[in-house]
């Protein structure tokens, strides 16, 4: 039983150590955000005006204009099959040379490992999990067609980026 | 034969007998429980308020018959109303005469509201909901009844909401009732801001790489869509299958590079000038049926609207609207695929018979539309095509009928009336049917 009661209380103290203080920090240009572990507590669903806002400010960097902003969520109203307008949306700004998207560096296994962690980072809001982390990993050194684009475009059109 | 061979053969040929009087002469099945009058529906709702004194009944009006396309009786030139002398004269018949005109139909209940009156006619009852809601209708729409209770059930390729304005109009491609909703909706675009405006917010030029269905972005999405427990189709809107996204994209892009290229400013070589929404939107709706060739699409018009202040508009705009009327019909006879249509057109109310005081230019008085007797009045014209023997040509109709009665009509023509029973208060229009 003692045995039992010292085992649970060291697994308790690197839980809770391992969670609490090395959390990253991340200042974004617009607001500050907490960057979280799990995806657990994400129930809220973006509003339009959230979703094209954050996708703007993920992949430029600042805030969407406001005649641009309108634009896009008329055209967005415009529209029955909301998912496929979104795939539009987001494409249209991936694919925009002022977008800024990271290189993906397949110099090595690290790199791309790097690259996964920075855009769950910015675009979950979270770390990824040690599987997810080598789930894309392998994912994107197995296909050398992927790019740094067509990771972006799949996680901004993925079910998670509509939530918050 | 062996044991096994004789059964499978006998199954076949059981199965066989079953299905083979319910499939068509063009080889698809269709509702086992009523027999279809036509495989395709269009709906056209004309125009945003048409006055009974300026359509069908004229005769009795100041103006004349300004629609000369729909309607027996002329053509009328008056001062300012000049719209006319681009857009012509029917070289053909009426669409009087080619079908049959229900001259008594009348939106007996709710408010003379434009959403109400859109809301009547695609629901098939009527509503006392505030003008210009911005909310899914209460009750089922068309496009809900006909794809949940169509068998085989259709894809939402089959079943199209093209709208002349946003507002509250996209919200009637499904409705709030938890027995349908949007997995029964129909595709909505409103083609003026998607398609003509607003492809600078949206458009890509070019082939991309970015390709939802390619196996990388396949993989790529499918695992991060495993690991979220949450699934945002169920706010999508109407949903489609991958394939079909894929041929709606493709459409949409196709379309994109017309605009790009400035092949939609005069796209029925009339003249750029002439153009309205209205007629954009015809030519939008005519795109998607020679596209698609949709088994029911709902397209509307609004700009006679313009009647509340510019009642010179509201003539110009109505001849627009006569003339794209019978475009869309010619369109309809002369796509492949779309044999075996029937068109029905109808305003969603009417105007009332007092002007409302506001003169325009041409010392012409404005009218709105709250309520009057003459606001409930409405035409309602039904098209079958030429090859068809089932709609009767040159009938007017006197027998009294209501918005109401066009939900179960298109129930009936498309086979599925006897599945919905008890649920719409409406009559079948059956004296258009021979």
């Amino acid at each position: 039983m003692k045995t039992a009661i010292y085992t649970f209380f060291c697994l308790a103290v690197l839980v809770l150590s391992s969670c609490s203080n090395d959390d990253p920090y991340f200042l974004f240009e617009v607001d500050n955000v907490e960057v979280q572990q799990s995806d657990a507590d994400k129930n809220r669903l973006k509003t339009d005006i959230e979703f094209v806002s954050i996708a703007y400010n993920d992949l430029y960097g600042s805030n969407i204009p406001q005649n641009q902003l309108e634009e896009i969520i008329t055209s967005y109203k415009s529209f029955g099959d909301k998912s496929l307008v979104i795939e539009l949306i987001i494409k249209k700004f991936i694919l925009d040379e002022s977008s800024d998207i990271p290189n993906l560096l397949r110099v090595s296994r690290e790199s791309v490992e790097s690259f996964v962690v920075e855009a769950y980072e910015k675009l979950y809001n979270r770390t990824p999990n040690a599987f997810e982390k080598w789930h894309m990993t392998e994912l994107i050194m197995d296909n050398t067609i992927i790019d740094a684009e067509m990771i972006y475009f799949s996680m901004m059109t993925s079910n998670e980026y509509r939530y918050y | 034969m062996k044991r096994r061979s004789f059964i499978k053969k006998a199954g076949l040929t059981a199965g066989a007998s079953i299905i083979a009087p319910y499939i068509l002469p063009s080889g698809r099945l269709f509702a086992a429980t009523g027999t279809r009058k036509a495989n395709h529906v269009v709906l056209c709702l004309f125009a945003g308020g048409v006055r009974s004194l300026e359509s069908h009944k004229f005769a009795n009006g100041t103006y004349g018959n300004l629609m000369p396309y729909t309607f027996n009786g002329g053509v009328e030139n008056l001062n300012g109303v000049d719209v006319g002398s681009a857009l012509g004269s029917p070289s053909g018949q009426t669409l009087q005469q080619q079908g049959t005109l229900f001259s008594n139909m009348k939106m007996k209940n709710g408010p003379t509201g434009h959403y109400n009156g859109h809301a009547t006619l695609m629901t098939g009852v009527y509503t006392d909901t505030n003008l210009n809601i911005n909310a899914n209708p209460q009750y089922p729409t068309v496009f809900e009844l006909y794809r949940k209770h169509n068998s085989p059930s259709m894809s939402a390729l089959n079943a199209w909401w093209v709208s002349n304005s946003l507002g509250p109009y996209p919200q009637l491609n499904y409705s709030t009732d938890p027995n349908y909703g949007a997995n029964y909706g129909a595709n909505h675009i409103q083609p003026l801001s998607f398609i003509y405006s607003g492809y600078n917010s949206i458009y890509t030029s070019g082939n991309s790489p970015l390709n939802s269905q390619s196996d990388p972005i396949r993989s790529l999405r499918g695992f991060c869509d495993n690991n979220f427990s949450k699934n945002f189709a169920s706010n999508s809107g109407v949903v489609n299958t991958a394939e079909d996204k894929q041929l709606l994209e493709s459409f949409i892009q196709e379309n994109f590079n017309k605009a790009v290229s400035g092949q939609l400013e005069d796209p029925w070589a009339l003249g750029p000038d002439i153009y309205n929404g209205d007629m954009y939107t015809i030519y939008f709706a005519e795109e998607i049926i020679k596209e698609f060739q949709p088994e029911l699409l709902v397209v509307n018009m609004q700009d006679v609207d313009a009647a509340h202040d510019d009642t010179t508009s509201y003539l110009n705009n109505l001849k627009r609207a006569d003339y794209a009327l019978s475009h869309l019909w010619q369109t309809i006879q002369n796509t492949p695929g779309m044999e075996n249509t029937i068109l029905i057109a109808a305003p969603e109310h009417g105007r009332n018979l007092e002007s409302n005081g506001v003169v325009d230019d041409y010392g012409r008085e404005g009218t709105d539309h709250t309520g009057d007797d003459m606001s409930r009045e409405v035409f309602c014209m039904m098209l079958g095509h030429q090859t068809d023997t089932f709609v009767n040509s040159s009938l007017s109709v006197n027998a009294d009928c209501e918005t109401i009665d066009i939900v179960p009509t298109i129930a009936d023509i498309l086979g599925f009336n006897n599945d919905i029973p008890g649920q719409l208060s409406g009559r079948v229009l059956n004296e258009a049917f021979n």
